[in-house]
């Protein structure tokens, strides 16, 4: 079988000033691997996500995302790899604060025709895929979704991030941290959901934590002490 | 769709202040329609009223003073001339009317009016509940009738068929108060200016009473003049002023107005800036409230570029809310004005109905232009920080 490459970086130095950020010769993550990068706080894993999501740039280096070089993409093809194949959970959640818990988590179909269709595919509407979504993670009432979002609880809102960011089947899941939120008994759903749900749908998953806990059932845990080889890193 | 829920619910959780923003420039807008609207209207009345008499004659005095008195009521009345002297001017051939106007009589302290039936057509007064005078085109229904002011009638309670005294001068004793009662006829419909607390009676029938006392010099204030001619305006004005026996001065009120409307351009021009300056502080109000939360806008604009929102849509969602509340402050303002408007009716009846020339509204289109640049500023910065991310 081909392998496919979906991120493929070699030689990636990310300077932010005079900080170098980011220094990693090399790391390829194949389609529908499942890779946790640990490390400890301060370590680049924050740092890497935002590259690979386009959010920043890289200094030199080749850094690829499912075949698009992310230095020289341009803003409507990063839009389309974005909206269409990229699931983000970030470290704090993020939720847009005056929308519905709903709206929240349906808000890539709303800009993405290809995530919308990808969660009708199975279910009989975008709003029946939350609710499945929602179930795995153990909510015990989700009809109950039309409250603002930050009328929840900690733990209720990254539940809804991760929704945000496995809704519609993108080829790409980057989650940071995504359940930094909560107890042990939550984190292990919220690992097993993200695992479970990205290897039944073809989805590769990178997740960074700083937990030993957390990686397990991952098909790949990489350090990220040892991956990032940046000055900063290093004097740490 | 989903835009337009984002622009109205992330509106909604700024309402409080938005709101505060919005009365802001809405009060701005209406202060400056309503300023506007007196400005232009006063200018209208006067010029009306003006245009109705070619010449205000009267004693020698300030031509302005002669005006003011003559037209509206402001001021002392101007020093009194002879009955002949009105008689001269009527009788001159390039006069098509003249209305002897007197004003040293009082009723209750207010000013008794003399004159002739020109008199309320020139001021454009109108009376209600008025005893008509059936099978004329009489106004006064004889020499002994009054039209009291709307203030005067409000004061007392006035109503047509009663009788009233007057008395000469403006604090008479009881020697000085005329016998001959007169009937009231009809009440003036209000019109905001001095003539409100005045009292109309027929000249003949005041200088009948004012020899039935005793009185023996027959006087009178000034005189409006109609000429049958426009043409001899400057050489009936020059005549007049420059009589051998008792010089007159001869008042041009179109003239005279002009010079008054350059002061009240300015007083007016004063009073815009002042609204427009209100106008400024109340968008720039709305600037800061949008710029406030601009720490937590940036994190949105973050999560939604990442969820494939595109920058302009982002920035239109950013411009989209300064404008609605101009829009809002706009709509409201113009309803304020309108019932302001009904206030002015009430207060300055003759000033109630006029169109605003579009020169008066530049400063309203002045005011929305600075509305729509400050409005593009924070759409600006978030088109930058979207297309950065």
């Amino acid at each position: 079988m081909t392998e496919i490459g979906v991120i493929e970086i070699h030689k990636l130095r990310q300077y932010i000033g005079d900080v170098e950020v980011l220094n990693i010769p090399d790391l390829q993550i194949q389609q529908g691997e499942s890779v946790c990068i640990q490390g400890s706080n301060g370590s680049g894993k924050t740092a890497l996500l935002r590259l690979l999501t386009g959010l920043t740039q890289p200094t030199s280096g080749q850094v690829a995302v499912l075949g698009n070089d992310m230095k020289t993409i341009k803003s409507g093809a990063l839009n389309r790899l974005r909206s269409d194949s990229i699931g983000f959970v970030f470290q704090h959640y993020r939720l847009i604060p005056y929308l519905s818990a709903l709206d929240n988590m349906l808000l890539p179909c709303h800009f993405s025709a290809v995530r919308a269709s990808g969660a009708e595919t199975g279910s009989r509407s975008m709003t029946e895929d939350v609710f499945r979504l929602i179930r795995k993670l153990r909510l015990k009432d989700p009809s109950r979704l039309s409250k603002k979002a930050t009328d929840y609880s900690a733990g209720q809102q990254q539940r809804f991030a991760i929704v945000r960011a496995v809704i519609g089947k993108p080829g790409l899941v980057l989650a940071d941290e995504p359940a930094s939120a909560m107890d042990q008994q939550g984190r292990q759903a919220v690992y097993q959901f993200l695992l479970e749900e990205c290897r039944a749908n073809g989805m590769t998953l990178l997740c960074t934590t700083h937990d030993d806990m957390d990686t397990e059932g991952f098909d790949r845990v990489i350090d990220m002490d040892a991956l990032n080889q940046a000055r900063e890193h290093e004097l740490r | 769709m989903i835009l337009f829920k984002i622009l109205r619910k992330s509106h909604r959780q700024r309402t409080g202040r938005s709101l505060l923003s919005v009365t802001a420039l809405a009060l701005s807008v209406m202060l400056l329609l309503v300023i506007s609207h007196v400005h232009e209207a006063v200018r209208q009345y006067a010029r009306q009223v003006a245009s109705q008499a070619d010449l205000i004659v009267g004693a020698p005095t300030q031509p302005v003073h002669l005006v003011l008195y003559g037209l509206f009521g402001i001021g002392a009345p101007p020093p009194a001339i002879k009955w002949s002297q009105f008689q001269d001017i009527a009788d001159n051939p390039s006069v098509a009317w003249a209305a002897p106007v007197s004003a040293g009589e009082s009723h209750r302290g207010h000013t008794v009016i003399g004159s002739t039936a020109r008199y309320l057509t020139t001021l454009q007064l109108s009376a209600v509940n008025f005893i008509t005078v059936s099978g004329s085109q009489k106004i006064f229904r004889n020499n002994y009738t009054a039209f009291v002011g709307s203030s005067v009638a409000d004061a007392y309670q006035y109503q047509p068929g009663e009788t009233i005294t007057i008395a000469r001068g403006f604090a008479p004793g009881l020697k000085d108060e005329y016998q001959k009662p007169f009937l009231i006829q009809g009440v003036l419909k209000p019109t905001g200016t001095n003539l409100d607390d005045h009292i109309l009676v027929p000249i003949e029938g005041l200088r009948s009473v004012r020899s039935d006392h005793g009185i023996k010099s027959d006087k009178i204030n000034f005189v409006l003049v109609k000429l049958k001619d426009r043409g001899s305006l400057f050489k009936l004005q020059q005549q007049l002023e420059t009589r051998q026996d008792a010089p007159l001065r001869a008042a041009i009120p179109a003239i005279e107005l002009d010079k008054l409307g350059q002061y009240e351009r300015i007083l007016n021009n004063v009073f815009m800036v002042m609204s427009f300056i209100i106008g400024v502080l109340a968008l720039l109000m709305m600037f800061f409230n949008l710029s406030a939360g601009f720490a937590q806008r940036k994190q949105e604009i973050e999560l939604l570029r990442l969820v494939g929102a595109k920058p302009w849509q982002l920035a239109s969602i950013a411009l989209a809310e300064p404008l609605l509340h101009i829009f809002m402050a706009l709509l409201l303002g113009v309803i304020f004005y309108r019932i302001a408007n009904l206030f002015l009716e009430i207060w300055i009846p003759v000033i109630s109905i006029i169109g605003l020339p579009t020169s008066e509204l530049m400063w309203l289109l002045s005011l929305c232009l600075s509305g729509l640049l400050i409005a593009c500023i924070p759409a600006w910065r978030v088109y930058g920080i979207s297309r950065s991310t």
